[in-house]
């Protein structure tokens, strides 16, 4: 409801409950501030947005008093604009100003007349936010000349033991803002005003580095700070881009809406977009860990074919060529391919179709590979809520996952769950940022999660007195003995009822679940108890919250093992003739027997591999093997064909988030060297091959295609691809009911291997380039490529930081670095799974089980 | 809230008056030891147990008793004995040597050591002991929130209730919440934390906010420097401050209160606490108060040592387990203050009115003061005056009238200078407004505040810069850091008067300090910006002189700005004493006895030290 009010004298509307500056930048009135931010909730400190309001006393601030029908607001009287003067030379007597009042400064700017000089900023020209800083607007606007103060500069060390950001307090004009986004805005806090008065100053919990504070390195104080303290130490000197583009982030599956920011067709930095599914907030990844990965200097730039084992950079034409003939006497089940789950939409259909349509198999799988490929078999009617609704849950459950670490931007929802009152309960083989928030915090042993998870059910079943139906899976539950759940969960029966008690009173319930230590079954039963819940109150939902960028997407697009697009399974025959009919192919009904045993066996000849896999000795078997991607891997040296692919920077197209949404990127640069899109090189292939309906020219043309052919994509289309994008259908797969779980006894411990091993993926790699590895300061917060052990559990077996050790499981073994840590319960090993080296079947049974058993020890 | 029907304190009133009776007329010597904070520091605990031991000793029974301050700050330690079938009378500076006199001359005796006395409560005259209410110090003075101060066992419920103790919540119980902010609202009574607010008016806006809970504080941090009226309310009568508690959360309709009290204060704390106990016990506190459906809690909280805490926006976030930063207005906190909650904030002493009010009714109230500003205000006297203490005027009354006929005027022969009002956010006035009535807007008109009622008298020995940098770096020093005026201003104009008072500033220093403190005063965001310039601005409007004589002519008047001046002995005037050269802590001065003494300039620190010595007058500052 708007209301009126006057503000120098010109007659204005807005809306009640705004604020006297809302109302007045509405109304297009310039009314100068510092320390207000859109994003964050009124201050007041800086006070120069003092206005003079009739009837209130004093200079009340504009950015914190609500507007009153009929206010009388001055704004701008001279004593008004004497009083701000002063307020900025305040401030600027404790920042250095020397250039800000400078007369020379226009002429310095562009003609570069003063000297330079590299180290402690001491002027706006040797300061990283020049031109884009607050201050200089603002002694512009009250055309201060002069300041009439001694310089009192603090002369403060400058803060440069943290990665990916420096922080200058000497530059600090204590706006608060970077606290209050901390704090307010990230739940997190590793910001705070400290000591007091004319010593106060910003700083961590007793001055340490911002990595012993917490601090997820999320960016968002270095986005609000209004002057050159926080700077960005990759793009410290970059100014300002020449333009900004649009697009999705290329690591995790939450697919948040991300800013490039260009200069001479590089990205010079990345910031989150207001607007998107992450509402103006990033993550590390997303904003400090792209500009390296994109133009990292072994970035592939040009086709390459091996000629008597040495590498020869070849033209397009001739590489594709080579392709296209080696790879045609391998049609059938000669031929395999595995993609990439950082591969957008449109890749991914042109290479399953290339492989179905020219190569006749379907032999396809992506990799890294995810041990669910199959949700989408389980929750067939579109349950999955959105990340929207994780603030409005009555009780949040998360499993298996530490999303702070793999998808931090739906921590930021969670925290703000917290503050809306709602119940926390995580289920986690370790400690999590966020077990430390929550109200009850379970470790069950791990492979005992579907025990827990059905006792839960089953005292919720009791107290909810459900249905009076005791067939299938409510007879399993009133069968199921709540003692076996203790006993193999070593929790109490205190904890489990506390569980269920949290799940029943906390509607709706929102799960949230990850991949870390965690396996099909117990995905079933979590799939049973959102089915229980739904059954008493109707309002339950689950998200995925594992996998790359893409994984969701190039599942739809059929390239999990055995799949069409849509979900249909290979063997559907209605569905292998609508794909026959559209793209006018005869297409195999055979999946073959497995790629790997397929290579091992010597039947599968030739390989296409756009994704990631571990280099295995075996590879030497293949006759042709092609890979495709950013930079050069351990593969390469078994590849005969390297061809430069574009990374998500230089393309367009689409990725298709764990809520299902579609979202379209946009190209920011030009490929770098002759780098091209993928699905741009695979079509050239099958055109090379003499296929038709390979005649793409855009990426557009793709989407279209993907519209009209793939079942759940009938809406997607560029059009409704603008803001939030478009959620795709899911293929309706039958009536909501519950699985049977097959509550099979635990076999007993291998006294062999008693630690158990349980992979967590934090999503650290893009197109085969480890973000630890390109990204400076990556390193510090990630450690790739070791296996982390319980600190006792190391000291016993003699085993310090940074030893190698050798993990044997039945089937093989694994060489590695060791990280003993506090963070791991005894008997329990971690690691990151597309961070290491080993075999094929080692990481797939891994990722299938959840864990495994293994015996570590020193080498 | 209805009114609450048929509430009998009638068994405990009738139990408490017949040993209140007892005690005053039952026999026993009553002995009482002022042993408050003031007293205490005077050594009123080595009187205490003197007595214990003469009493001890000489086998005789009587009730000893630690109360505590009556006001007479500079003649702490003092003793009340009331002899039975004697009225009671006060001593003053009080040893253990002259302890033992009094048991044995008085208590034993038949002399009431006349010589010792302050005076006596009524009664029939006795040797000549004056009355006390009519010493000069106490007759100008209007005592209705101290009146039991001194004279009641702060630790005893049941003393408080004898002497009228409850009365006012029991009145208030039988009327409605509505009937008790009109009765208010012709009392006249306004916010005594320094504001001035009508406090009839902040109790129903936030009776009138809709949301719910609804919460009391109780501002009991008293930061001002030198300001002890607070301490010495808790400390003598802390029921005072409850029943006023109760008062204002049955009339706002709140279930809760916190007494936010600095930690500084031990002793208050601990009479509090033991307070908050027994009005469990007595059904006072807690669910249903004496049978009716008025709930209420009392917790109290401790500061940790932040003047800045005493704004209430700042005082609410340290109750919220934040930084005590303030917090910008609107909202306000009766409308959204304590986690949102409409909260009332009150002053210690504004709550200890209320019982009074309430028991007596607003007519009786409003018959001190003046119109628009009723009642009386308790002072903390200090400074360069005779008598020094705790008082408590009718408003209105004159500064002369204070600092001359109730502090006695200026000791030593000095001339009056100024004196300061309100704390270290006060002004200082000069002799020119000695006739201002102390309310509310003469102060405030004058330059000054009330604040909470602190009152520093100053002579020609002060210097008017120097006490401008003083205060000043207190408020600096306390300043929270949020917004910039208060932060880097106070810190700015600070630089200016410390280079002043070396000698090191000129005329541009002058004009630059005017700015910087109108721009602190007007766009600060509460009131510790607002008022910390006062000092300054008052200074500069009345002794501007001072400062130009600093800038100009490189001279302290006051001869005290220890750059500026140097400490010599006049040869006629030295008498060869030695007592000069012996107390000087860096032998700076040198001279044969009986021969004239002199002071090396190189060496001399400016302590002062000969100067206070020297029984001849014969060290001279220039």
């Amino acid at each position: 409801m708007k209301i009126s009010l006057i503000i120098n004298d010109q007659e204005i509307r807005a809306e009640r409950g705004s604020t006297v500056l809302d109302a007045a930048q509405g109304a297009g009135i310039y009314i100068p501030t510092l320390c207000h931010h859109p994003g964050l909730p009124p201050y007041g400190a800086c006070r120069l947005c003092i206005v003079e309001i009739e009837g209130m006393r004093g200079l009340p601030t504009a950015c914190t008093t609500p507007i009153v029908t009929g206010m009388v607001i001055r704004t701008e009287t001279p004593q008004i604009q004497d009083y701000r003067r002063q307020i900025l030379q305040l401030i600027l007597s404790e920042h250095p100003y020397t250039c800000l009042v400078c007369e020379e400064k226009e002429q310095c700017t562009a003609y570069q007349t003063t000297t330079r000089k590299s180290e402690v900023t001491t002027g706006c020209q040797f300061c990283p936010n020049n031109n884009q800083c607050d201050l200089q607007e603002l002694v512009d606007y009250l055309g201060i000349k002069q300041v009439n103060l001694p310089i009192a500069y603090r002369g403060l060390p400058v803060e440069e033991g943290d990665p990916f950001f420096e922080r200058d307090y000497n530059l600090c004009i204590l706006c608060g803002r970077c606290v209050r986004v901390c704090q307010e805005v990230r739940g997190l806090g590793a910001l705070a005003f400290t000591y007091r008065g004319n010593e106060a100053l910003v700083g961590t919990a007793f001055d340490r580095h911002l990595l012993e504070s917490g601090c997820q390195f999320c960016g968002a104080c270095v986005d609000v700070c209004p002057t050159g303290a926080l700077a960005e130490r990759k793009s410290k000197w970059e100014g300002i881009p020449d333009h900004i583009i649009s697009t999705i982030c290329p690591y995790c599956s939450l697919g948040c809406s991300l800013d490039l920011e260009i200069k001479a067709n590089r990205v010079v930095r990345t910031r989150p977009k207001e607007g998107g599914i992450n509402q103006g907030q990033a993550c590390l990844k997303g904003r400090f860990g792209i500009v390296e990965m994109v133009h990292a200097e072994d970035r592939l730039k040009n086709p390459l074919v091996k000629r008597e084992g040495r590498w020869v950079e070849t033209t397009w034409d001739l590489a594709i060529g080579e392709v296209a003939q080696r790879l045609s006497p391998y049609k059938g089940e000669g031929f395999a391919l595995i993609s990439s789950p950082n591969c957008t939409n449109e890749d991914g259909y042109v290479l399953q179709k290339f492989s179905r349509t020219v190569m006749e198999s379907n032999q396809i799988e992506f990799s890294p590979p995810y041990q669910y490929p199959d949700y989408g078999r389980l929750f067939g009617i579109d349950n999955s809520t959105n990340l929207d609704e994780i603030k409005n849950a009555g009780c949040l459950l998360t499993l298996g996952t530490d999303l702070s670490l793999s998808h931090g931007v739906a921590a930021v929802e969670v925290k703000k769950a917290l503050v809306n009152g709602a119940k926390l309960l995580v289920i986690n083989h370790r400690e999590t940022q966020l077990s430390r928030l929550s109200h009850l915090f379970l470790q069950p042993t791990p492979g005992s999660v579907v025990s827990l998870l059905m006792g839960i059910m089953k005292m919720i079943w009791e107290k909810g007195k459900i249905g009076k139906d005791r067939k299938g899976f409510p007879q399993t539950l009133e069968d199921f003995d709540l003692q076996q759940a203790q006993a193999a969960t070593t929790l109490s029966q205190e904890e489990i009822a506390e569980a269920a008690r949290l799940i029943y009173h906390g509607q709706p319930l929102v799960a949230l679940y990850g991949s870390g230590g965690i396996n099909y079954d117990c995905l079933y039963a979590l799939y049973n108890l959102v089915w229980l819940l739904r059954m008493r109150v109707g309002s339950a939902g689950i998200l995925p919250l594992f996998g790359a960028n893409n994984l969701f997407g190039t599942c739809d697009m059929g390239l999990a093992p055995g799949y069409l697009p849509g979900w249909k399974g290979v063997g559907d025959f209605q569905a292998r003739s609508h794909n026959e009919r559209t793209w006018e192919s005869r297409l195999s009904g055979r999946v073959g027997g497995g790629m790997i045993p397929g290579i091992e066996s010597g039947k599968v000849k030739a390989l296409y591999l756009v994704g990631e896999i571990p280099p295995l000795n075996y590879l030497q078997k293949l006759d042709f093997l092609v890979e495709q991607g950013l930079y050069p891997t351990k593969i390469s040296d078994f590849a005969d064909v390297l061809l430069p692919a574009a990374s998500f920077a230089e393309v367009e197209g689409t990725f298709t988030n764990l809520e299902g949404r579609v979202q379209r990127l946009r190209r920011g640069i030009k490929p770098l060297g002759r780098a091209r899109p993928d699905w741009w090189i695979c079509s050239q292939i099958a055109q090379k091959m003499g296929a038709s309906g390979f005649e793409y020219r855009r990426s557009s043309q793709i989407t279209e295609e993907i519209s009209r052919v793939v079942p759940g994509y009938e809406r997607v289309s560029i059009r409704r691809l603008r803001g939030k994008g478009v959620v795709r259908a899911y293929p309706p797969l039958g009536r909501w009911k519950p699985i049977p779980l097959p509550l099979k006894a635990k076999p007993p411990r291998d006294p062999h291997y008693p630690f158990t091993l349980i992979a967590e993926d934090w999503l650290l790699h893009y197109r085969g380039g480890s973000l630890s590895k390109k990204v400076r300061g990556m390193e510090l917060i990630h450690k790739e490529g070791a296996v982390e052990i319980n600190k006792p559990d190391a000291v016993r077996l003699g085993i310090a930081d940074g030893n190698m050790v050798k993990l044997q499981f039945r089937g093989g073994e694994l060489t590695l670095v060791a990280r003993p840590t506090e963070e791991l319960p005894q008997g329990i090993l971690s690691l990151n799974p597309n961070s290491i080296a080993g075999s094929w079947t080692f990481i797939k049974t891994l990722l299938a089980e959840g864990s495994l058993a293994v015996r570590i020890e020193r080498t | 809230m209805s009114p609450i029907k048929g509430i009998n304190l009638q068994k405990i009133r009738q139990e408490a008056d017949s040993e209140w009776k007892t005690l005053n007329q039952g026999g026993k010597p009553r002995i009482l030891v002022g042993s408050a904070t003031c007293g205490r520091a005077a050594g009123a605990l080595e009187v205490l147990k003197a007595f214990k031991r003469e009493l001890a000793e000489r086998k005789i029974t009587a009730v000893l008793t630690e109360v505590g301050c009556v006001g007479l700050c500079y003649l702490e330690p003092i003793v009340g004995i009331q002899k039975s079938g004697y009225p009671l009378v006060l001593y003053q500076k009080v040893s253990p040597q002259k302890v033992t006199e009094l048991v044995e001359k008085w208590l034993q005796g038949n002399d009431p050591c006349p010589e010792y006395a302050l005076g006596k409560i009524e009664g029939e005259s006795l040797n000549g002991i004056p009355n006390l209410f009519e010493l000069p110090m106490l007759a100008s003075q209007v005592r209705i929130v101290l009146k039991n101060c001194g004279f009641i066992d702060p630790k005893k419920i049941k003393e408080y209730i004898a002497n009228k103790g409850y009365q006012g919540l029991e009145k208030t119980l039988e009327m409605k919440p509505k009937e008790v902010i009109e009765e208010l609202r012709r009392a006249g009574l306004r916010g005594r934390g320094g504001a001035g607010f009508p406090t009839w008016r902040k109790w129903e806006i936030c009776r009138d906010s809709p949301a719910n809970p609804k919460y009391l504080i109780c501002n009991a941090d008293e930061g001002d420097p030198g300001a002890f009226m607070n301490r010495s309310l808790i400390e003598g009568d802390p029921h005072a401050l409850l029943e006023g508690i109760l008062i204002a959360g049955y009339t706002i309709g709140a279930a809760q209160a916190y007494i936010y009290i600095r930690a500084e204060y031990p002793l208050a704390v601990e009479r509090l606490e033991l307070a908050i106990r027994q009005l469990g016990d007595y059904g006072l506190l807690g669910k249903g108060i004496l049978g009716s459906d008025f709930s209420f809690s009392i917790s109290i909280k401790k500061g940790a040592g932040a003047f800045v805490c005493g704004e209430e926006t700042a005082l609410i976030s340290s109750i919220e387990g934040k930084r005590g930063m303030p917090r910008p207005r609107p909202p306000f906190p009766a409308v959204a203050g304590l986690w949102g909650k409409p909260t009332v904030i009150n002053n210690v002493e504004t709550l200890a009115t209320l019982p009074h009010i309430l028991r007596n009714g607003a007519n009786w109230y409003s018959q001190y003061g003046t119109p628009t500003n009723k009642g009386t205000k308790t002072f903390a006297l200090a400074g360069k005056v005779e008598r020094t203490g705790l008082i408590e005027v009718p408003l209105g009354i004159s500064l002369r009238e204070i600092v001359y006929d109730i502090g006695g005027g200026i000791p030593n022969g000095n001339e009056f200078k100024a004196v300061q009002t309100g704390g270290p956010s006060g002004g200082c006035l000069p002799a020119a407004h000695l006739d201002l009535p102390v309310d509310y807007e003469s102060l405030v008109e004058a330059g000054s505040i009330m604040g909470s009622g602190g009152m520093i008298v100053m002579d020609e020995r002060t210097c008017a810069v120097d006490i401008a940098r003083y205060f000043l770096s207190f408020t600096q020093k306390e300043s929270c850091g949020k917004c910039v005026p208060c932060r880097v201003g106070t810190k700015r104009m600070l630089e200016i008067l410390e280079r002043v008072t070396q000698g090191e500033g000129d005329l541009e220093d002058l004009e630059n300090l005017d700015t910087l403190a109108e721009t602190v005063k007007n766009s600060s965001l509460c009131g510790l910006g607002q008022t910390a310039p006062n000092p300054v601005l008052t200074t500069l409007k009345y002794f501007r002189q001072e400062y130009e004589a600093h800038i100009v002519e490189r001279r302290c008047p006051a001869g005290v700005c220890k750059q500026l001046i140097a400490y010599s002995i006049d040869p006629e005037k030295c008498t060869g004493c030695e007592a000069c050269k012996k107390t000087c802590p860096v032998q700076a001065i040198s001279g044969e006895k009986k021969g004239p003494h002199s002071i090396n300039q190189e060496i001399c620190t400016k302590c002062g030290n000969c100067y206070e010595i020297c029984k001849f007058g014969a060290v001279i500052i220039q």
